[in-house]
């Protein structure tokens, strides 16, 4: 399990990773959305563990149920963090665009 | 015009990006952070592991009994016990019981389908084999000094003599580990938690409950057993669980009592024998009193057997602990909700109201019906264990599960039973949980 453990941190290290090259080079990320991937990103990394360990036990409907609800909660913060950084965008956006 | 602009600015961006970050680069840092990150997850691990935070945070210990006791408490004599009560005769119980022991001792056939087939049933013999052959079946049965278990013994004369009680204490939890025992907890010797009377098997009569000498301390064991055999339960490889524990924890005690004695000590090793297991397991601090009756030990749930050591060694004791498994009990109700037989109460709160009896008087718990119970062990030809298949604690030692068990002292507590269902826990069915027996 420690290998599985090594590759769940290199996970959430190359998805925090991914983030910042993809938005914070492009001057799309604010500390909120910041803070909303450290969450998503922990919660993923738990979604995924918890599904991997249920497995391991063969506790099989607890892998589906983790997967099913820990799963929704996970893709609830991931449209929040994208949606929140496109409202942020327009609103700048408009706002640009009044003070201009 | 405007999407060759575009077209422009992102090619310019591209560059920008290639150059502040090279492949190289790249790798560099999310090595380095993969690394980071890993270690702080292997911490994680560790900290959420079976000693880890999650466990060591929830845990309060009392310098009482954290269950109530009345001041009017008397000594439960052992004939009231449901099992020596069948053997007794009571017309209540004695036919189940004579049924459970016929198919125990394979004198009737083992019948129930899957799980129930001739080679669980040879399982579980052979799981007895040990209780069986050197303590004649009778420790388990609760008749004192038998086999391993025997309180006779070659004491040292010369005794040695500890530091203190707290070195003393932390050898004998060693040693016992080392011998076996999955959890060890040690009590100042409580007359209340020994039989006043003890049952006399050959004439069925109650015999002054006599001591080999003067205890000081108590040296609770517990004993983990097999998860996936209790997942089988009420099915043979269930009972097989609990027997080879049995067989086991004899060769752990005789180990401890020959250590003892050789230190100089006197030792009276006892399984089911002589006193209550439970409460002096409760006072050693090993876990809390359930709904079911039996303990719940925060490491393996109610998923253990217990025996004890009474000993003349002065040792540092340890103090009873609270978990939330009581508090958790009140709103649960899984064991009484799965019990076939409906021996186990469905009271909100605990009390002192008792079933017949064979229930303990003069402790504030809920009431366990042993007739019920043993009914049921008549029906299934083992010890059922199914309230302890579906226990919410009888879980794997594992990370996620403390994260719930933390759960239990929250407000949250109430819909915590509702999930454990919902997640399918103790849900699986004999024939599935007995092929994953058998294939893990």
């Amino acid at each position: 399990m420690i290998i599985f453990w090594l590759i769940l941190g290199a996970l959430m290290a190359s998805s925090i990773w991914f983030v910042y090259i993809k938005f914070q080079t492009a001057g799309k990320m604010s500390v909120t959305r910041w803070v909303l991937t450290a969450i998503s990103v922990i919660w993923g990394a738990f979604t995924l563990a918890w599904i991997i360990y249920s497995i391991g036990e063969g506790e099989m409907q607890a892998a589906g149920m983790g997967l099913l609800i820990f799963g929704a909660i996970l893709l609830g913060l991931i449209i929040l963090t994208v949606r929140l950084n496109s409202l942020i965008s327009s609103k700048k956006k408009a706002n640009k665009v009044e003070a201009a | 015009m405007d999407l060759g602009n575009e077209k422009t600015e992102s090619t310019k961006e591209e560059k920008t990006f290639s150059k502040k970050f090279s492949r190289r680069g790249f790798l560099k840092t999310s090595v380095g952070m993969g690394v980071g990150a890993a270690g702080t997850a292997l911490f994680g691990s560790e900290m959420l592991g079976s000693n880890g935070v999650a466990n060591a945070a929830d845990i309060v210990k009392h310098d009482a009994m954290p269950v109530e006791i009345s001041s009017d408490y008397k000594r439960f004599e052992q004939k009231n016990a449901v099992l020596y009560r069948g053997m007794a005769g009571d017309p209540k119980v004695a036919s189940y019981a004579m049924e459970y022991a016929g198919k125990r001792n394979g004198v009737i056939p083992q019948k129930g389908g899957e799980g129930w087939g001739p080679v669980e049933a040879a399982l579980d013999r052979g799981a007895w084999a040990v209780e069986d052959i050197v303590n004649h079946g009778l420790a388990s049965a609760g008749i004192a000094s038998q086999g391993l278990f025997s309180w006779e013994g070659k004491v040292n004369p010369k005794v040695h003599q500890f530091e203190s009680p707290e070195i003393a204490s932390s050898t004998i939890k060693k040693v016992a580990t080392f011998y076996g025992a999955s959890l060890v907890g040690i009590a100042p010797y409580d007359e209340r938690w020994v039989y006043s009377t003890i049952f006399d098997l050959a004439t069925g009569a109650s015999l002054p409950n006599k001591l080999a000498f003067e205890p000081k301390s108590v040296i609770s064991l517990a004993f983990e057993m097999d998860y996936e055999g209790y997942q089988t339960a009420p099915a043979l490889p269930q009972t097989a669980s609990s027997a080879t524990i049995y067989s086991n924890m004899g060769v752990t005690a005789a180990k401890i009592a020959t250590f003892l004695r050789t230190l100089g000590y006197n030792v009276m090793p006892c399984s089911n024998d002589t006193g209550l297991s439970i409460p002096i397991a409760i006072q050693a601090g090993l876990g809390e009193i359930s709904r079911a009756g039996i303990i719940i030990t925060p490491e393996y749930g109610p998923r253990v057997r217990l025996c004890k050591i009474f000993t003349d060694l002065p040792l540092a004791y340890d103090k009873p602990i609270t978990f939330g498994a009581m508090e958790f009990c009140k709103t649960c109700m899984k064991c009484a909700d799965n019990c076939p037989s409906g021996a186990i109460s469905k009271d909100v709160e605990p009390s002192f109201k008792v079933s017949n009896i064979s229930t303990n008087p003069g402790v504030k718990k809920w009431a366990f019906d042993g007739e019920k119970c043993v009914k049921q062990w008549a029906a299934v030809g083992g010890d059922c264990g199914i309230c302890i298949k579906v226990c919410p604690y009888n879980k794997k030692q594992e990370w996620h599960h403390d994260f719930v068990k933390l759960g239990t002292k929250t407000p949250a507590r109430p819909i915590l039973r509702f999930f454990d269902d919902l997640f399918g826990y103790g849900k699986i069915s004999v024939e599935d949980a007995t092929k994953n027996f058998w294939n893990k």
